[in-house]
């Protein structure tokens, strides 16, 4: 790839050398140190590609030989500048188009956003355009990109960490969300620990905050488990209540149950050989659909996504590319499969489905997995695990309630 | 076959005969590539057959679709679909 390149650069000429002694024209080529690179034979005698300046060297020898040489093609830098060098127009519009392009590439022509949520898109566009990355805005404008990521980073809730670069003329954003934790509340907010789902107790440690059930209690899912506010008595005074961050960890027996319909068959789709191309053109940030209508008309097919981009060495994307949508159609076969395995597949499914709920530190009890024929290609599955788990989960107590007591208790004497 | 001084030094003291003896070293992929060292020169070149001058005589390959992908001074490389590679000693 280097060597074509610098063969490009210093210019080469393909040859045909025709006549009786064309092997004889290489091998004393090969003696004069005259550098042959690809051959080709062909009716009478051979194509050969050789350097520009060596090309000189050859009248010598094909005198000696008797063999006849045809220049079949000039290439390089060299060939096209002699070839263009009294065309003042084209070189006019040459220069022309370097220079424009010079200037468009200078300029954001698309801001993509990527792995945000679809409700957060256009709030990043807002944000990234209040701090001067929009499409039209000019690049050397833009100095700063740590600045900007730690301004949008700040100034929104969700997103955990962002990274923004730019790529040619497009500015590239993406998002990494925060993942959401249930009980993570600041210890200074006064809250109750609450149950995250149904069970039957079975052992419980507060260490701060008041314990509302006992061991081998029946509770539901929003039941308070341990409450912030704590009762504080003193002697010769009303009963008093202080509200506090609750902390303690509340195990229970509980009961899982999922249940799934499940086909007796197994689907593959295979492609065919029909397919329908949609591209669309974008120039600038732009983007221009290269069909009237779009009309796939497959009852079942896959969607190939692939973009072409205009890249050019120290540029970048100049802001020109052409986007290929290809719509393979798709057969779709179903091989039966047999209960037991339609049964198998259906409950590592809904084991999965069960886990992703779980508390963290649950222990596995027992399970129960049972199915029932509902028609000829189609089983329930129903699986019940039993664990125990760390119900309980931080509530915060509402403000109000807090002001509420406080208000009443300022008004007593 | 008697072999000459030079075979024999090679083979005592385990040297490479294309050093010592200045023979030609072939190696193939497969059917479809050659290289060939310590050739003399092109005696023939054409699509079904390529015939190279060597020390002891003439190699001898045939084909289809043969052509010299590069060439030096030393070494040549060809491809093409090669059946067979001959020798035909002087």
């Amino acid at each position: 790839m280097l060597n074509k390149f610098f063969d490009f650069l210093k210019g080469y000429v393909i040859i045909e050398v025709s006549g009786k002694n064309y092997e004889r024209f290489l091998n004393i080529c090969l003696r004069r140190k005259i550098p042959i690179r690809t051959t080709k034979p062909c009716k009478n005698g051979v194509i050969l590609s050789i350097n520009r300046t060596d090309f000189k060297k050859l009248h010598s020898v094909f005198r000696i030989c008797d063999v006849r040489i045809r220049i079949l093609k000039k290439c390089g830098i060299y060939h096209l500048i002699r070839k263009y060098r009294h065309r003042y127009v084209f070189l006019l519009c040459a220069v022309m188009s370097m220079v424009l392009l010079f200037i468009t590439s200078s300029y954001i022509w698309t801001v993509t956003i990527d792995g945000a949520k679809p409700e957060e898109v256009s709030m990043l566009y807002t944000m990234l355009r209040d701090n001067g990355v929009y499409p039209g805005a000019k690049k050397s404008d833009i100095k700063d990109l740590y600045a900007i990521k730690n301004n949008i980073i700040n100034h929104t809730d969700d997103i955990a960490w962002l990274w923004v670069y730019i790529d040619g003329t497009k500015a590239q954003v993406k998002v990494l969300n925060r993942r959401v934790v249930d009980n993570m509340i600041d210890k200074s907010i006064a809250c109750n620990i609450v149950a995250t789902t149904d069970g039957v107790i079975k052992n419980m440690t507060v260490k701060q905050g008041e314990a509302k059930l006992k061991e081998g209690d029946a509770v539901i899912k929003g039941d308070t488990l341990i409450s912030g506010k704590v009762s504080a008595y003193r002697e010769g005074y009303d009963e008093n209540y202080m509200y506090v961050h609750a902390l303690g960890e509340v195990y229970a027996y509980t009961v899982h149950t999922k249940t799934v319909k499940q086909k007796l068959y197994d689907t593959v789709s295979v492609p065919t050989k029909n397919h329908k191309r949609y591209y669309t053109l974008e120039l600038f940030g732009k983007k221009y659909n290269l069909y009237r209508n779009k009309n796939i008309g497959y009852e079942s097919y896959d969607v190939k996504n692939t973009a072409y981009e205009l890249k050019l060495p120290i540029i970048g994307y100049v802001g020109i590319g052409l986007f290929c949508e290809n719509n393979i159609e798709t057969n779709i076969i179903k091989n039966p499969i047999s209960e037991d395995l339609a049964f198998n597949i259906a409950k590592e499914n809904l084991e999965q489905e069960i886990c992703k709920g779980l508390n963290i530190k649950s222990q596995k009890l027992d399970e129960k997995a049972d199915y029932t024929k509902i028609s000829d290609d189609e089983i329930e599955v129903e699986c019940t695990i039993s664990f125990i788990e760390n119900i309980g989960t931080k509530e915060p107590i509402r403000s109000e309630e807090i002001e509420q007591y406080r208000d009443t208790d300022a008004t007593e004497p | 076959m008697k072999k000459n001084l030079k075979e024999r030094f090679a083979d005592s003291f385990s040297v490479s005969k294309e050093i010592i003896m200045d023979t030609v070293h072939i190696s193939m992929a497969g059917n479809r590539e050659i290289y060939i060292e310590n050739y003399r020169g092109i005696v023939e070149y054409k699509k079904d057959i390529i015939r190279i001058s060597i020390k002891d005589g003439v190699l001898c390959i045939s084909g289809s679709d043969l052509a010299i992908q590069s060439i030096r001074i030393t070494d040549i490389f060809i491809s093409g679909y090669i059946e067979t590679v001959e020798f035909k000693l002087v």
